[in-house]
């Protein structure tokens, strides 16, 4: 624990620079998000199209870095780093890298979405487990694959080359299989629900996890290679062998033995400001 | 005790045998030398030593420990400094020397303070700022402040200009007495100067592994003059390397000099030599005539 805080204090110090920029950032965006609205007024449209720019762009490019930079503190590729023959323990190397995106990402995000819903008029508390919740798939879903991209590559340029060439193959394989009427996973996940959707992250949380661990516990770079390009043509191809029919018909049933949507009510406040009045209330099996 | 034992070391790059099946043990308390031509194999040697690099097959044992599994414990009691070590340039010199002082039990801090100071090191210029010579002199003062067991330097002196070799070698000398120190290089000279055992690798394959004294004892340039070119015995005899004829002089290396049955064996070969002189080889020489030797052979 000690050297993992010894290695999270010394990639603060090299990175300082690009924490401020990523700090100011997601501060930015927490007050531009904080102060959407959905009525029309030239003011508000060019916050929430600035909000946005920084939610689906600047945000995730500028953690991506930041992760990145962490990672190639101490590159797991190759052969001549200084690190290697010095006493670092795995583990701790891990345990830091991690540490050290949960407290300029994660935690920042969290505190984010605290003040957003303080300006929309909600207690941050009202709903911690969403919060939570939201904070967690932000990190498996965005930054654990970002990590495991950067464990197996040595420079943000090469990263940045992978995911273009990851990009550039989804386009020709949806280009070249479409006429034939085979979509990818990409589309299928939409097109049969959560149950497919949720596999697809699963697979894609996993392959990210096992990449990095099995980069820091081994340095096995080829493998780990190995095992992140085999995760793309299974998230790609894997859901035309999924048994949609019944996974459609079982998602179905659950999602109408659980949820009542006839208690969704909204209530409109005089001030023209609206707040969701009740969330769908969840009825149990019994019921 | 050896520090390292290597059986039936391999390493191999796809179709290219780096290693091949070494068998070597350096004694504690020594200095190694291992010399050999440029691609002979030593930096992926010692890079499978120091587990950068996985053996493709046999084992290999440093300080008592499988070199797969060596770990924090280890590398606290090794010094590992590389020509091509990729140094974190943002660092300065202080910072590199006080990032690293929590690492390892046994830092000494005087001796760290010291070893700055003897190497004239800046201690406030980042290591980016630094010239090759200066940052392995950083990594030098960083590998030597703990007081390592074993301290392997991979092709150190590489481009060095000779005031740095020197105070980088004596800096190691004084500072790492009791050590054993593995040190690879192509620069003979220096070496000849302070390893007390030498190992030769070409090919990937370790051709002799020794004791200095007893490599300077068995290598002799031998000359010797007749009347007339004399006939040359057939067959020549393995351990003389690299006859040359020229007039009435034939020049030839003894891999084997033994200074009882040596100037025998000569009058035996050529009855008709009117003078031998037998001359010690410097370790350049001797190296220049078994690689030349080796060409041939291949």
């Amino acid at each position: 624990m000690r050297q993992a805080w010894h290695i999270f204090l010394k990639d603060v110090r090299r990175l300082r620079y690009e924490l401020i920029v990523v700090l100011a950032l997601t501060a930015v965006y927490a007050w531009l998000q904080g102060h959407w609205s959905p009525l029309s007024s030239a003011r508000t449209e060019r916050l929430n199209v600035m909000a946005g720019l920084l939610r689906g762009f600047l945000l995730p490019m500028s953690w991506w870095y930041l992760a990145s930079l962490a990672v190639y503190g101490e590159p797991l590729p190759g052969d001549r780093q200084f690190w290697v023959t010095r006493p670092y323990c795995r583990t701790s190397l891990l345990g830091a890298k991690l540490l050290f995106i949960v407290a300029f990402v994660s935690v920042p995000l969290l505190l984010a979405d605290c003040f957003i819903l303080t300006l929309q008029g909600f207690h941050p508390w009202v709903s911690p487990g969403g919060l939570l919740w939201h904070g967690l798939a932000v990190f498996a879903v965005l930054l654990l694959p970002m990590i495991a991209l950067a464990c197996i590559t040595t420079s943000f340029a090469q990263a940045v080359l992978a995911v273009l060439a990851i990009i550039v193959s989804i386009i020709i394989l949806e280009t070249v299989l479409s006429p034939f009427g085979r979509g990818t996973m990409v589309g299928i996940s939409v097109g049969s629900g959560w149950m497919a959707s949720s596999l697809f992250c699963l697979v894609y949380i996993a392959a990210a996890l096992a990449v990095t661990i099995l980069q820091y516990s081994t340095r096995r770079t080829w493998a780990a290679r190995a095992v992140f390009l085999a995760a793309v043509p299974l998230l790609l191809f894997g859901g035309r062998f999924l048994p949609r029919g019944s996974m459609w018909v079982t998602q179905s049933r659950l999602l109408e033995s659980r949820t009542d949507t006839s208690s969704i009510t909204a209530v409109f406040a005089p001030g023209g400001a609206h707040r969701q009045e009740s969330r769908p209330r969840l009825i149990g099996p019994s019921a | 005790m050896s520090v390292v034992c290597t059986r039936e070391l391999s390493k191999y790059f796809r179709h290219t045998h780096a290693v091949e099946k070494l068998n070597l043990e350096i004694p504690e308390g020594s200095i190694f030398a291992l010399v050999g031509p440029n691609g002979a194999g030593k930096t992926t040697t010692i890079k499978t030593l120091m587990n950068i690099l996985r053996p493709s097959a046999g084992t290999a044992e440093v300080l008592g420990t499988n070199s797969r599994r060596l770990g924090p414990a280890e590398f606290a009691q090794i010094g590992y400094v590389s020509e091509n070590q990729e140094m974190p340039l943002w660092m300065t010199v202080h910072y590199l020397m006080s990032w690293l002082r929590p690492f390892y039990p046994d830092w000494d801090n005087a001796w760290a303070e010291e070893l700055l100071r003897q190497l004239d090191l800046p201690r406030d210029r980042r290591l980016a700022e630094l010239s090759r010579g200066m940052r392995i002199k950083a990594a030098l003062a960083s590998s030597l402040a703990y007081h390592p067991k074993f301290i392997v330097l991979d092709e150190p002196f590489a481009g060095l200009d000779s005031l740095v070799r020197d105070e980088l070698i004596e800096a190691l000398l004084e500072r790492c007495a009791g050590a054993t120190i593995m040190i690879s290089s192509h620069d003979l000279a220096e070496i000849e100067t302070f390893s007390s055992h030498i190992g030769y690798i070409e090919g990937g394959s370790l051709r002799f592994c020794e004791e200095m004294s007893s490599l300077a004892a068995r290598f002799r340039e031998i000359e010797i003059t007749f009347d007339e070119p004399p006939p040359l015995p057939t067959p020549w005899p393995a351990a003389w390397l690299e006859p040359s004829e020229s007039a009435a002089v034939l020049r030839f290396v003894d891999s084997q000099f033994n200074a009882d049955s040596t100037p025998e064996e000569i009058h035996r070969a050529f009855p008709s030599a009117r003078a031998a002189s037998i001359k010690p080889m410097p370790l350049r020489a001797i190296f220049v005539s078994l690689a030349k030797s080796a060409r041939k052979a291949a």
